[in-house]
C-alpha cells in the first residue's frame, strides 16, 4: 500500500498537484474575500462595538437595551443640537457640555453601523430560541454558498484518474494478472489509496477555506444555532454552526468517497486517461450547469450534491411574483430536503459507493504502472505559472496622476465649481453634465460629450491644474470611477475605477457578482457626494457624513471621519482635512498620521483656510471672526489654547 | 496529403467514444433548451412564461396576437395595440380591478391581460416606433462632437464620432416581430461548453498519445512526418472545430425555431432592445452566422493552445490539467471585455473565449483608445486571436518536430566513439 501511495503522489507527481491546487485555493480564498455588508467594511469598530455588546441569545433585557438604543440613536443628532443651544445661551457650561454630547456625538457616528445590527435584531426576534445576534460574515461565506468548487473537484479528478489508467494504458496489466497478489490485493489497496487521497484532499480544502475564512474575517460563535443565519431561517436541523460545517465536510466526504468510485470504474471500463477524465468532468461539473438552484441536483445517485454539500442543510424558499389575477404569490425556488429523506439518501449513498468498489474490484484484472522515465517538465510549469503571474500584471487601474499633495481647497465649492487659465467650469447635479465657459469668448462647451446613454452617472468634480477630474457611479453597483478630462484637447483619462465589472459566472455556477442586495445599499449609491477631491496616493469623497479614503494603490477604502456636518465648511489643506463635525467643532483629519482631532476650543459652523491659517467665526463670540495657525500637530495639542 | 489527413480525421475524431459523447452532448443541449423552454424565466422580471397549464390560454393568446400583428409595422396596429394598452392600463391602475375570472377577456383575467399587452406589444412596439428618432438624436450630437474634437485636436474621440456618424444614420425598424426569441438565442451559451469539453475530448491526446506509443519518433523519420504532419493536424482540428460549432449551432436555430418560432430573420439586429447600439447593421440571421464565425476562430484558437500543452507536455493528464485551468482562466478573463481599464482588456483580448461572447462583443459599441487611435474590440479580439494562432502553431511546429527530432539524432558519446 505504500508503494501504491508512493507511485500515485512522488512518482506521477500527484503531490506537485495537489500542491498546485492548494496554492491556487489558497490564493482564490484570499482574493474573493468574504461576504459582508459595505457598512460595516466601512465602520468595523463601530459594528464590533454593539456586536459585542448585543451578540447571543435575545433576552428581554437585551432587546430593551437594543430598543432604547434605537431611540437614542434617532434622536442623537436632534439631542445634539439641543445640548449646543443650551450651552451658547450659557445654560450650561462646556464640562457638562462635552460629558453629555459624548454619548450623542459616537452614536451619531455609528448610526449606520448600529442600523444594520437593529435590522439583524428584526429578524432574530421572530423567533428568538432558534436565531441569536452574531457577527455572521465569516459563517455566512462558510456555509451559505453552493457554488462547485472547482480547483477541488479538478484536484480529486486529476489525482484519482491515473489510479487504474496508467496500467491499461502501459500494458501492464496483464503482467499484474499473472503475480501473486496482482487480482486482489492490489486492486483493494488501490481503492484504498483512492479512497484515502479522496478524504484526505478533501479535509485539506475545506480545512483550506475555515482557516482563510477565519484568518479575514473571523469564524466566532460557532456554538450559535445555524438558523442564526438567514438563508437558513427555514432549516429543519437544530444544529450548531460548528456542527453544520462538520456535517458538511462530511457530506463532501462521502461526495469525494463517490467520486473515487466513479472515477475507478470508469478508468477501469474504459482503460483511457482521457476518457476517464472527460467522464469524470461531465458526471461532476454538468449537473451544476443543467441544474442551478434545483434541488434536484441532491437528490441524482451523482457526486455533484454531495461535493456542494450546503444544499442538505438548507430549508425551503420562496421566491415572490403575481399570478394572471393580479394576485402576489410564493413559489417554492428551493424545496428542503427533511431529515428521513436526508437519512434515506445518505444509506443510498453509502450502499451506491460500496456497490461501484465492489464492481470496480470485480471487473479489475491486476495491473502496475511501469514508470516511465519522463523528463521533467518543470520549466514548461514554471513557464506557466510566470505567464499567470504576468498577466496579473495587466490587472491594475491607476495610472499617473498630476496632483500634488500640497494645495488647498474649499471643499464645497470644488465639487461644482472650477478654475483653469482659461476656463470656468460648472458641474449641474441635476442635468449630470460639466460646462467650461471660456473666459474670453464666454462660449460654453459640455465637457461630457458620449453619444450614449450611459449607465454611469457624474456625482462630483474636482479641478486642479489644467485638469478637470469627476465622480461617476453605476446607481445600485458598488464602487467609484475617476476620470480626468485634459482641458487643452479634452481628452478624457480613466485615473481609478473599483468598480467590480467582471459578470462572468461561468455558464451560471457563479453568483452573481456586483449587486446590491440590500436596500440601504441600494440608496447609499443615491446619496449626494458633499467633497470630492484628491492628491497622489489617496482619493477623498464624502457621503451620508462620512468621508471615505481610497489607496489608489491598494483600492482599500476607509473611512476617516464620520462626524461630518454635511454641506458646512469643509477644506483640504496640504494633506490634511478640516471640517464642522456634528457638534459644531472644527475636525482635523491629520493625513500622515491617519488620526482624527477635534479642536474643543474651535465651535464654528463657518471656517476658511487662507495661507496657513483658519479663520473661523467663533459661535460663542458673537461669530467674531477668530485665527489660529492650519497646523494639526499643534491644533491637537490639548494645551493649545 | 489528403490521405494522411483522412487518416488523421479518422485516427483522433472518428473513434467510438467521441461519437457517443457528441451524440449525446446533442441531447443534453436539447434537453436543456427544452427545460428552459418549459420552465421559463421566474420572477418580476422575467419575460418567457413557464408551459403549464395555467399559462395555455396566454400562450394561445400571444401566438394569435403576433399572427395578427407580425410584419410591416402600420399605422393600424400601432393604435389597437395603444388603445387596448390605454384601456387596460386605465382598469388596473388604481389596483382596485376584479380579480376574478373574466371569460370575454383575452387571458381570462384583467391584469393578465394588461400584462400581456403591455409587455409583448406595448413596449416593443414603442420602442420601435420611437427607435429612429434617438438614433438621429445620436447622430446629430455625434456630427457636433466631431467638429468639436477637430477643433481641439483630439484625434482618438473625432475618429470615433466619425464612426457613429457613419453607422448609425439613417436607422429605421419597419418590422414589428418578437424579438426576445432572438436575444435568448444569441444569449444561449450552453453548446459553447460541450463544444470546449468536446475539444478537450479529442484534442489533448493528439501529440501526448503518440509520445506514450513512440510514435512520434518513427513519424518524424517519415518523409511528411516534420512539418506537414503538424499542418494537417492543425487542418483536422480546424475541421473538428468548424464540425462542431455547425452542428451545435444548427441544432440551437433549430430547436430554438420549433419551439420559440424565431420570426423576421430579415429584420435589423438593431430591432433587439439589447442591440440598439450595436454598431452593425446587419440582419438577425446574419448576426447568427457572424456569432458562429467567430466561436470558430475562438474555438480553433483555444484548440490551438491544447495542441501546444499536448506537444510540451508528456503525460495527458497534465495537458488536461493545465488546458482546464487555462479553460476557466480564459473565460474568467473573457468577462473584462467591458472593463474601462485598458490592462483589464488587454486580458480579455487575449482570451480565446472572448470571442465565443459575440453577443457581447457587438451589444454595443465597444472600443478601445490605444495611441490615441480609435479601435474596435471586435477586430481587436480577431486579430489578437489570428496573432496567437500563428505564434502558437510556430511553437508547435518546434517542439513537436524539431525538438524532437534534435533530441533524436544526438546518439550517446560511447556509442559513437565504438562507432556504432
Amino acid at each position: 500500500m505504500a508503494f501504491e501511495l508512493k507511485k500515485i503522489l512522488i512518482k506521477q507527481r500527484g503531490i506537485i498537484v495537489i500542491f498546485i491546487m492548494v496554492l491556487l485555493k489558497v490564493i482564490l480564498t484570499l482574493s474573493n474575500g468574504y461576504d459582508s455588508h459595505y457598512i460595516i467594511d466601512q465602520n468595523p469598530d463601530g459594528y464590533s462595538f454593539y456586536i459585542n455588546q448585543y451578540k447571543g441569545k435575545l433576552t428581554e433585557k437585551k432587546e430593551q437595551e437594543i430598543k432604547s438604543e434605537y431611540y437614542a440613536v434617532g434622536h442623537a443628532a436632534g439631542e445634539l443640537e439641543n445640548l449646543s443651544s443650551r450651552w451658547r445661551e450659557g445654560k450650561i457650561d462646556k464640562i457638562q457640555y462635552e460629558s453629555l454630547s459624548k454619548e450623542y456625538y459616537e452614536r451619531q457616528k455609528n448610526s449606520a453601523v448600529f442600523n444594520v445590527v437593529y435590522n439583524q435584531y428584526y429578524y432574530v426576534k421572530e423567533a428568538p430560541d432558534l436565531r441569536y445576534i452574531m457577527d455572521n460574515r465569516g459563517w455566512s461565506t462558510l456555509l451559505s454558498h453552493d457554488n462547485p468548487d472547482f480547483l477541488f473537484l479538478l484536484c480529486l479528478i486529476l489525482i484519482l484518474t491515473p489510479l487504474f489508467c496508467n496500467e491499461y494504458e502501459s500494458g501492464m496489466n496483464s503482467l499484474l494478472l499473472s503475480s501473486r497478489n496482482g487480482k486482489y490485493r492490489t486492486g483493494v489497496y488501490k481503492l484504498l489509496i483512492g479512497i484515502i487521497l479522496a478524504v484526505g484532499i478533501t479535509v485539506l480544502f475545506s480545512l483550506i477555506e475555515f482557516i482563510c475564512i477565519n484568518d479575514m474575517v473571523g469564524l466566532n460563535d460557532g456554538g450559535f444555532p445555524l438558523q442564526s443565519l438567514e438563508l437558513f431561517q427555514n432549516s429543519d436541523y437544530y444544529i450548531t454552526m460548528n456542527q453544520a460545517f462538520i456535517a458538511i465536510v462530511l457530506f463532501r466526504i462521502l461526495g469525494a468517497m463517490l467520486l473515487a468510485a466513479f472515477i475507478s470504474i470508469l478508468g477501469i471500463f474504459t482503460g483511457k486517461s482521457i476518457i476517464t477524465l472527460f467522464l469524470g468532468s461531465v458526471l461532476t461539473f454538468l449537473p451544476y450547469i443543467f441544474l442551478k438552484g434545483n434541488s434536484l441536483i441532491f437528490f441524482l445517485p451523482l457526486p455533484s450534491g454531495l461535493l456542494s454539500g450546503v444544499g442538505y442543510l438548507w430549508g425551503t424558499s420562496y421566491i415572490s411574483s403575481i399570478d394572471q389575477s393580479g394576485n402576489a404569490v410564493n413559489m417554492v425556488q428551493f424545496q428542503e430536503i427533511n431529515k428521513a429523506g436526508l437519512g434515506f439518501l445518505m444509506a443510498g449513498f453509502v450502499v451506491e459507493t460500496g456497490l461501484l468498489l465492489l464492481c470496480c474490484l470485480k471487473k479489475y484484472s491486476g495491473y502496475t504502472l511501469r514508470f516511465k522515465n519522463h523528463e521533467v517538465r518543470t520549466k514548461m510549469i514554471c513557464g506557466c505559472l510566470c505567464m499567470i503571474a504576468v498577466c496579473s500584471i495587466f490587472i491594475g487601474g491607476c495610472t499617473i496622476d498630476r496632483a500634488k499633495d500640497n494645495f488647498t481647497v474649499n471643499a464645497l465649492d470644488s465639487i461644482k465649481y472650477g478654475k483653469t487659465d482659461k476656463y470656468n467650469i460648472n458641474f449641474d447635479a441635476a442635468k449630470r453634465n460639466i460646462t467650461a465657459a471660456n473666459k474670453k469668448t464666454g462660449e460654453i462647451i459640455d465637457l461630457i460629450r458620449e453619444p450614449f446613454e450611459q449607465d454611469a452617472e457624474i456625482a462630483a468634480i474636482f479641478v486642479h491644474d489644467e485638469y478637470c477630474y469627476y465622480l461617476s457611479r453605476i446607481p445600485q453597483a458598488e464602487g467609484i470611477r475617476v476620470y480626468e478630462i485634459d482641458m487643452k484637447n479634452f481628452e478624457r483619462k480613466l485615473i481609478f475605477n473599483n468598480v467590480r465589472e467582471n459578470k462572468e459566472d461561468l455558464f451560471g455556477t457563479l453568483y452573481k457578482v456586483n449587486v446590491i442586495k440590500n436596500f440601504s445599499e441600494k440608496i447609499d449609491t443615491y446619496l449626494p457626494i458633499f467633497c470630492f477631491f484628491f492628491n497622489k496616493e489617496y482619493i477623498y469623497y464624502g457621503v451620508d457624513s462620512r468621508i471615505v479614503r481610497i489607496d489608489r494603490l491598494t483600492g482599500r477604502e476607509t473611512v476617516v471621519a464620520s462626524d461630518v456636518a454635511e454641506w458646512k465648511s469643509l477644506f483640504y489643506h496640504n494633506g490634511d482635512i478640516y471640517y464642522v463635525d456634528k457638534q459644531h467643532r472644527l475636525g482635523i483629519f491629520h493625513g500622515d498620521s491617519g488620526k482624527v482631532y477635534s479642536v474643543d476650543s474651535v465651535y464654528t459652523d463657518q471656517f476658511s483656510i487662507t495661507g496657513d491659517q483658519v479663520e473661523y467665526k467663533d459661535l460663542f463670540d458673537n461669530n467674531e471672526i477668530h485665527r489660529i495657525p492650519a497646523d494639526p500637530g499643534r491644533l491637537s495639542q490639548p494645551d493649545f489654547y | 496529403m489528403l490521405r494522411i489527413f483522412y487518416f488523421e480525421m479518422r485516427k483522433n475524431y472518428l473513434r467510438i467514444f467521441i461519437i457517443i459523447a457528441f451524440v449525446l452532448f446533442l441531447l443534453v443541449n436539447l434537453s436543456l433548451i427544452y427545460k428552459n423552454y418549459v420552465n421559463g424565466d421566474s420572477g418580476f422580471t422575467g419575460y418567457f412564461m413557464p408551459h403549464s397549464a395555467d399559462t395555455v390560454r396566454r400562450w394561445e393568446f400571444y401566438r394569435s396576437m403576433h399572427e395578427k400583428l407580425d410584419g410591416t409595422l402600420t399605422a393600424e396596429k400601432a393604435d389597437f395595440i395603444i388603445n387596448e394598452n390605454k384601456r387596460l392600463e386605465s382598469i388596473v391602475s388604481d389596483g382596485a380591478f376584479s380579480r376574478e375570472y373574466q371569460p370575454d377577456s383575452y387571458t381570462g383575467y384583467l391584469w393578465g391581460d394588461y400584462v400581456m399587452i403591455s409587455k409583448y406589444f406595448y413596449d416593443p412596439m414603442k420602442y420601435i416606433a420611437t427607435y429612429s428618432i434617438n438614433s438621429d438624436k445620436i447622430v446629430e450630437k455625434a456630427k457636433d462632437n466631431i467638429a468639436f474634437y477637430e477643433k481641439y485636436g483630439n484625434r482618438y474621440e473625432k475618429a470615433k464620432n466619425e464612426f457613429i456618424a457613419d453607422h448609425y444614420s439613417g436607422r429605421k425598424i419597419t418590422v414589428f416581430y418578437d424579438s426576445k426569441p432572438w436575444e435568448l438565442l444569441f444569449d444561449y451559451n450552453f453548446s459553447d461548453l460541450l463544444i470546449l469539453l468536446l475539444l478537450l475530448l479529442g484534442l489533448v491526446p493528439m501529440f501526448v498519445n503518440e509520445k506514450e506509443t513512440k510514435m512520434s519518433n518513427l513519424i518524424l523519420a517519415s518523409k511528411n512526418g516534420k512539418i506537414n504532419m503538424t499542418l494537417i493536424k492543425v487542418m483536422s482540428a480546424l475541421t473538428f472545430v468548424s464540425f462542431l460549432v455547425f452542428a451545435f449551432s444548427c441544432e440551437n436555430m433549430l430547436a430554438f425555431t420549433y419551439l420559440y418560432g424565431l420570426n423576421g430573420h430579415a429584420m435589423p439586429l438593431y430591432a433587439i432592445e439589447k442591440y440598439q447600439y450595436s454598431p452593425l447593421a446587419c440582419s438577425v440571421l446574419a448576426f447568427y452566422f457572424l456569432m458562429v464565425l467567430l466561436k470558430i476562430i475562438g474555438f480553433f484558437s483555444f484548440g490551438l493552445f491544447i495542441f501546444l500543452l499536448s506537444s510540451l507536455l508528456s503525460r495527458v493528464i497534465y495537458t488536461y490539467m493545465v488546458s482546464s485551468l487555462f479553460l476557466v482562466g480564459g473565460i474568467y478573463a473573457s468577462g473584462y471585455m467591458v472593463s474601462v481599464e485598458l490592462g483589464k482588456k488587454v486580458l480579455s483580448f487575449l482570451s480565446p473565449v472572448t470571442l465565443l461572447k459575440g453577443n457581447e462583443l457587438y451589444s454595443k459599441l465597444l472600443d478601445t483608445n490605444i495611441l490615441d487611435n480609435f479601435l474596435l474590440v471586435p477586430y481587436i479580439c480577431i486579430l489578437m486571436q489570428i496573432i496567437t494562432s500563428s505564434i502558437i502553431f510556430l511553437f508547435i511546429c518546434k517542439t513537436s518536430a524539431f525538438k524532437t527530432l534534435k533530441k533524436a539524432n544526438v546518439l550517446p558519446e560511447k556509442e559513437i566513439s565504438n562507432g556504432i
